[in-house]
């Protein structure tokens, strides 16, 4: 026990004289806390290890020769960096939210906004699907770590959809992912907006999405569903994307990803993923970009194909066929064999310009960078972000004065009263917060948060 | 780069209070469960062809979740395959979960040491699957989800550290560093729990380089005040003196406990040591 204590009383030795000296600083209080852990971790093992030699003879190294004068060396001024590790901690309970309206059920969840009880804000939740032990299941979903794990990088960005934390109720299948909450997102607005965006707006918005893009590829994961409607945006004109359900990292080991065919919503859809390339990468994140940029202009998306056939048709019909020329090695591709081709007439840029008169040659050579066939010729996030379209009058208006909407997500009575808008209200928010979650659910709670924004 | 330097550490509060001690558990037997969990991880993790860094990845999983739960409430042989799952369920070759607990079951109930047939031996009928898919839950939850996520291994750094100490081209000391970090997470005073990447390369190589009779920069003057290496890794002088300490009684440690699963002839003590009723 002897030489344990000596273990033991060093460090809290040390660290009390470093207390005196530099009291005011906080970082070497955490030390000292870690020391005494560490000590008292010892202190456990040592009532059961062989105790070892003591480290005194241990530290014996060349640079030690001052051992001896340990105690009266005044302590060096070193300033050693030490970084603050997360805490481990269980998850919180969903208790912590408040429910309010249920806004869209996806393929890979049920999203709702609630308040949380501590601080009023409004955040958005989303339930996990799975089943513990059900037909087919290995346990936890793996999207959903996926998701997790792609949303904890997210809050890094301003244009990426963060993770505020995750939340659990009492049966081991309620886990839910708390995410900020913004009112809405770009496919609805599209649809319901009087006026299309401004050219300005337009930019603001695309170099947002393209900032967000930049950072996800420079951290090598890959979105694979961008489109509209998983554009969010905030009343103060910040633009995020969000469901990562279908993201995942590019693989470093050269194995092949997912069937091409089974990632990214059919309209959005890049070229080489519809003819079955199986080495796809980052430009087919771009070709969404791309297609979301002509929708901000047409108010509608560009290339609104049936099948995965008529989708490659429409692509033709817009940018051109493809061919040796502008896109060498397509025909390698496991569908290109089927396709029957003309040669092209005229390049993309060409194609395109009819169809958007509005744009300027420089947003021409944008739109037809993104919507370029060959992904390997494809223009990149960070390509975009410096191309001088977005330096040229009109210049990309600030974000706080882009226009504000009434909220479908935030209005339940707004949508109810829409003539074209599914009937799902009601009904919906009940069913997604029954059960023993959330106890019952309030009735005023439904369309609470309505305010009617619009004129402002 | 930064991302490398850091880990989830335990707070002195969750290192004085044990789940498993709580419930009963004495120190020792806790510390002997740790062990056997961490053994059996490297066993199944190797039966598995597991990469190397996945297995440590696991083992430090399982200290962490066993710092905020109790031994006796979460028996090993679900919580041994819900972490494997996991973390294989991260790399890109996701094993079967009933595979991976068909490994640890056969681990568990296995003689010790492995009879010539193995095929002779038969072990009791396995828990059922949803048994692991609910302790992979339960981790998860109670590691608020992001295990594997931020468990940083020291063994990329260390072999920077080497580098720039001139001793990567020595074969013996960068082979015995990685050793020393493969053998820590056996240190009762789980050091992964308590120290961050950067410690632990350090005191990696301080004993390798000596036992592999490699020099090591000697400390210098800087402003009036010594320096000595590493410091230059952000380490005290009284830290690596503790992780030497720690790094070295692994060694004993193992004896001891291996000890035990000779005298039993293999892992059925573990079932028995969660069972027992200490309240």
């Amino acid at each position: 026990m002897g030489r344990w204590d000596n273990v033991e009383e060093d460090p809290e030795e040390v660290a009390r004289i470093k207390a005196e000296k530099e009291a005011k600083k906080r970082a070497k209080a955490e030390k000292k806390a870690r020391e005494a852990a560490a000590a008292l971790a010892a202190q456990q093992a040592a009532s059961q290890a062989t105790p070892p030699p003591s480290k005194r003879r241990r530290l014996d190294t060349p640079s030690a020769q001052d051992d001896d004068e340990e105690e009266s060396r005044p302590k060096p001024k070193i300033r050693h960096l030490r970084f603050e590790g997360p805490v481990m901690t269980p998850s919180r309970s969903v208790d912590e939210y408040e429910p309010l309206n249920q806004i869209e059920e996806g393929s890979y969840g049920i999203v709702s906004r609630a308040k949380e009880i501590a601080t009023g804000e409004i955040y958005a939740l989303k339930k996990i699907k799975f089943t513990i032990g059900g037909q087919g299941e290995a346990g936890f979903p793996l999207t959903s770590l996926r998701e997790i794990q792609v949303l904890m990088r997210g809050s890094e960005h301003r244009n990426l959809v963060g993770l505020k934390e995750m939340v659990v109720g009492e049966s081991l299948d309620s886990v839910y992912i708390v995410m900020p909450f913004l009112p809405h997102d770009l496919k609805a607005l599209l649809d319901t907006m009087p006026e299309p965006f401004l050219p300005s707006e337009i930019k603001t918005l695309v170099l947002q999405l393209a900032s967000g893009v930049a950072y996800l590829h420079k951290h090598s994961i890959l979105h694979r569903d961008l489109k509209t409607s998983n554009l969010l945006l905030s009343n103060t004109g910040q633009l995020q994307i969000a469901d990562f359900g279908l993201a995942r990292y590019t693989p470093t080991d050269g194995s092949e990803m997912t069937a091409p065919h089974m990632i990214v919503t059919l309209w959005y859809r890049s070229p080489e993923l519809l003819l079955g390339d199986k080495n796809y990468g980052k430009p087919l994140d771009m070709w969404s970009v791309g297609c979301i940029f002509g929708e901000l202009f047409w108010k509608d998306a560009i290339l609104q194909g049936k099948t995965a056939v008529d989708q490659m048709m429409k692509i033709i019909d817009l940018c051109g066929p493809p061919s040796e020329e502008n896109w060498p090695g397509f025909k390698r591709l496991a569908n290109a064999r089927a396709l029957k081709l003309q040669k092209p007439i005229t390049s993309t840029k060409q194609m395109l310009r009819p169809k958007f008169p509005l744009l300027t040659n420089a947003g021409m050579e944008v739109l037809a960078g993104l919507l370029t066939l060959d992904p390997s010729q494809r223009m990149t996030a960070e390509e975009v972000l410096v191309h001088p379209y977005f330096k040229e009058d009109p210049r990309p208006k600030a974000e706080e004065l882009l226009p504000t909407f009434p909220s479908k997500a935030n209005q339940e009575r707004r949508r109810r009263h829409s003539p074209g808008a599914p009937v799902r209200g009601e009904e919906g928010d009940k069913e997604v917060w029954k059960g023993d979650l959330f106890g019952a659910v309030e009735e005023e709670e439904v369309g609470a948060g309505f305010q009617l924004k619009m004129g402002r | 780069m930064v991302n490398a330097l850091i880990n989830a550490l335990a707070t002195p509060e969750q290192l004085a209070t044990s789940p498993s001690q709580q419930d009963g558990l004495t120190p020792a037997e806790e510390a002997s469960l740790k062990f056997a969990g961490v053994r059996l991880l490297q066993l199944a993790g190797e039966l598995l062809e597991m990469p190397r860094q996945h297995i440590l990845t696991t083992q430090i999983l399982l200290h962490r979740f066993y710092l905020l739960s109790s031994h006796i409430a979460h028996p090993l042989s679900t919580t041994l395959p819900a972490i494997l799952l996991l973390v294989s369920k991260f790399t890109s070759k996701p094993l079967s979960a009933s595979l991976i607990l068909a490994t640890t079951h056969t681990l568990l109930h296995a003689p010790y040491p492995l009879p010539p047939q193995p095929s002779s031996f038969t072990p009791p009928p396995t828990p059922p699957i949803t048994s692991v898919y609910n302790a992979e839950s339960t981790i998860l939850r109670t590691l608020n989800f992001t295990p594997t996520l931020d468990i940083q291994t020291p063994h990329v750094l260390a072999l920077q550290y080497l580098q720039m100490l001139g001793l990567l081209e020595n074969p013996v000391v960068a082979k015995k560093t990685l050793a020393y970090l493969y053998d820590a997470v056996y240190s009762p005073s789980l050091v992964y729990l308590t120290h961050p990447p950067n410690m632990l390369a350090t005191a990696a190589i301080y004993l390798a380089a000596r036992e592999g009779g490699a020099s090591l920069p000697s400390g210098m003057k800087v402003a009036g005040e010594e320096w000595g290496w590493w410091d230059v890794f952000d380490v005290e002088r009284e830290e690596l003196g503790f992780l030497v300490v720690c790094l070295k009684g692994v060694e004993s440690v193992v004896e001891r406990e291996m000890a035990r699963v000779k005298e039993y002839k293999g892992w059925g003590w573990v079932e028995e040591m969660e069972r027992a009723d200490h309240r």
